[in-house]
């Protein structure tokens, strides 16, 4: 080999392992990476503007841009369409009731509950700077926050084609409102999916923060452990297969209570008792936190009559010895 | 050859061995030098602490000036500007006094137990906190010569009260070092509770309550940068604002009775419940306050708290915070949370068992 290629061979060489020790040096380091792909997502979700054009969507409900060709629920498509709107869009409390007029459910809009998740994910972001080693779980955050990002675009891209439509059509047509339908089909699908990956991403959180800022042994307050139930109810009430209408709203329904109780707390009212006390609430939420999660999470896949019946001390089985307690005391408080 | 790296080792094993064992201090001349040290907040002629405490009336700011004039300022109610200065005086001497109270309350019980386990050198860096400490000292002595030399009271107290704050950041540095080696060396790992024990953790809940009411409420405002900075404490004195928590700072440190007789009584479940509840919030409160003390620490605590308190014409805090980006309001939305809920349920649950 010539002298001058191995001179250049050898300064590669150099160069790669020069590079490769800046790299090592400069890299992104584990403690400030969850908290940078955090803020990343907030920020991504508002340069979105994704609450303005929902907001905007609610408005909206006639065609071709003219206030006065209203849907109305007059056939079966319209009806669809008009419930699916009141599903993902209203900003209030949607309530259900029997034939007796005594209401049987009542739960929140997508709308209303992503505002919550924003709420959740904005609270958790300054806690994503701990120095703890968590390598598995900054990645499993890492692929949450990418899932729900890509949910989000998708989410994106329909509301804009479900824009377009209702402002194009004029309503004379059947197939018109039939592609109408469509579109808010997907509006309500991939809303759904967006909620569904958001309360992974919130999940995660909880459990990097965890580990990478406590060591595993955090301490949860009343806030941080009704976060916590309120993720993994929503991941329930958005994962099921096959979605059926009649058992969603149950399942948002469930999540509404635990929403009730954030929203007692955050305004200091008090939500514990003599026999349920905040002591007693917070010792559980950490016991099934840390040690018996299967039965925390078995807690939230089951019905509210289930939940209901487990809060009364039956149907207990599937629960691990020493979590029937803390599960007993977690229902009660949340008003099962 | 080898001769000679032999004899290039001596001077070296000379330094090392001279560096190491003057870090090796004992229990008993940390003791000394604390006294030495301590000896400097009292002034000789007058045979008093150099704060302005009145001894006879608590609602009074004393000073005792060179010329034996001595003057009264009354501080129960401050309604002009030179009151609340005073007031907020008095806030700095409260910070000073739960920080030393712990330190008092447990310092023979440290030196008998460190004593008895000989030099150690993780008590090495009290003795280098005593000394800048010690530093301080001197300079906060010459804003206090300063502060009686010129009698313009109003004038003058801005600096002395900057210098004070010098002396308040150094004593916290002092004494969180010194909780950590008294709970590490002298605390019992039995896991009872006892009235005792009860009473030492209430001491430390008060230097964490001093913690947060001096970096929320009295830091900021004392700290002066030119035209810029804020200057005294005047506009958070008797503000109704909800981000002064002065008020926190004069509660009792003594465990009530009930209390204390109810830990002697097994059965007596209300008591243990109130324990219970005050142990889990302070752990609640310190697993926070790590995070809370590296967000504060990024911050520009300065601004943040010129808007809190309305000092900024035309610009609410709401407007100030939507200025911002999300993650940078997220952080000062933390800090916020932190006193709002941490802290105050922190502080809730000690009023829950103190007389």
């Amino acid at each position: 080999m010539k002298f001058w290629v191995k001179i250049v061979v050898a300064l590669c060489v150099v160069v790669v392992i020069v590079f490769g020790v800046w790299a090592f040096f400069f890299r992104e380091k584990d403690v400030v990476k969850a908290y940078n792909q955090t803020t990343q997502l907030v920020d991504y979700k508002e340069s979105l503007g994704l609450k303005e054009r929902l907001v905007e969507l609610s408005k909206m409900d006639y065609l071709h841009n003219e206030k006065t060709r209203k849907i109305v629920g007059n056939n079966a498509v319209n009806n669809e369409i008009l419930n699916i709107r009141k599903d993902c869009l209203s900003s209030e409390l949607i309530v259900g009731y029997d034939e007796h007029d005594v209401v049987i459910y009542s739960y929140d809009s997508y709308f209303i509950v992503d505002k919550t998740v924003d709420d959740i994910i904005r609270f958790y972001l300054p806690y994503t700077r701990g120095t703890y080693s968590s390598n598995t779980h900054q990645k499993n955050l890492s692929n949450t926050i990418k899932v729900y990002i890509e949910s989000l675009s998708s989410l994106d891209k329909t509301i804009d084609n479900l824009i377009a439509c209702q402002k194009e059509i004029t309503g004379e047509d059947t197939a018109e409102m039939d592609a109408l339908r469509g579109h808010y089909n997907q509006l309500y699908l991939k809303y759904r999916n967006v909620l569904n990956k958001s309360s992974q991403v919130m999940i995660a959180l909880t459990d990097y923060i965890n580990v990478s800022l406590y060591g595993g042994k955090m301490m949860a307050d009343s806030r941080i452990a009704l976060y916590d139930c309120y993720a993994r109810a929503l991941k329930v009430a958005t994962s099921k297969d096959e979605i059926r209408k009649e058992v969603e709203t149950l399942y948002l329904h469930d999540l509404h209570m635990i929403w009730d109780k954030m929203d007692k707390v955050r305004n200091g009212i008090d939500i514990y008792d003599s026999t349920y006390t905040e002591y007693k609430f917070l010792t559980g939420f950490n016991a099934l936190f840390c040690e018996y999660r299967k039965s925390y999470d078995l807690i939230f896949d089951k019905v509210n009559l289930d939940k209901r019946q487990m809060a009364d001390g039956e149907k207990l089985s599937d629960i691990v010895e020493k979590a029937k307690e803390p599960v007993i005391v977690l229902l009660n408080v949340l008003g099962f | 050859m080898k001769k000679f790296i032999g004899l290039l080792f001596i001077p070296v094993l000379a330094l090392f061995s001279f560096f190491g064992c003057s870090k090796d201090k004992s229990a008993e001349n940390i003791k000394t030098q604390y006294t030495s040290t301590i000896r400097k907040y009292y002034d000789d002629d007058i045979e008093k602490n150099i704060f302005f405490a009145d001894d006879t009336n608590e609602n009074t700011v004393k000073i005792y000036y060179p010329s034996s004039i001595q003057a009264r300022i009354d501080i129960t109610n401050p309604t002009n500007n030179m009151q609340k200065m005073y007031r907020g005086l008095y806030y700095q001497q409260v910070v000073l006094d739960k920080i030393y109270k712990y330190y008092e309350m447990t310092q023979e019980d440290f030196y008998t137990k460190m004593s008895s386990k000989g030099s150690d050198k993780s008590i090495g860096e009290l003795s280098t906190q005593l000394e800048r400490l010690d530093r301080v000292l001197d300079e906060f002595k010459v804003s206090y010569n300063n502060f009686l030399d010129n009698q313009e009271m109003e004038f003058n107290v801005t600096s002395y009260s900057f210098a004070l704050n010098k002396v308040i950041d150094v004593s916290f540095d002092f004494i969180y070092n010194y909780i950590r080696l008294y709970e590490k060396n002298c605390r019992s790992t039995t896991g009872v509770y006892t009235s005792d024990t009860l009473q030492i953790d209430l001491y430390k809940s008060y230097v964490d309550v001093a913690f947060i009411v001096y970096k929320e409420n009295i830091k900021a405002f004392t700290y002066s940068v030119g035209e810029n900075g804020i200057c005294d404490l005047s506009p958070v004195v008797k503000s109704s604002s909800t981000f002064n928590i002065l008020d926190k700072l004069l509660g009792s440190c003594t465990l009530s009775l009930d209390i204390a007789n109810g830990l002697n009584n097994a059965d007596n479940a209300e008591t243990l419940d109130k324990v219970n509840n005050y142990y889990y919030f302070k752990s609640v409160f310190e697993q926070r306050l790590v995070n809370y003390k590296q967000i504060y620490a990024e911050q520009d605590i300065y601004t943040i708290t010129r808007y809190r308190f309305n000092l900024v014409n035309g610009v609410d805090y709401d407007n100030y915070l939507n200025s911002l980006s999300i993650s940078q309001r997220s952080n000062v939305t933390m800090l916020d949370d932190f006193v709002a809920n941490n802290f105050n349920d922190y502080y809730n649950k000690i009023s829950a068992i103190v007389a």
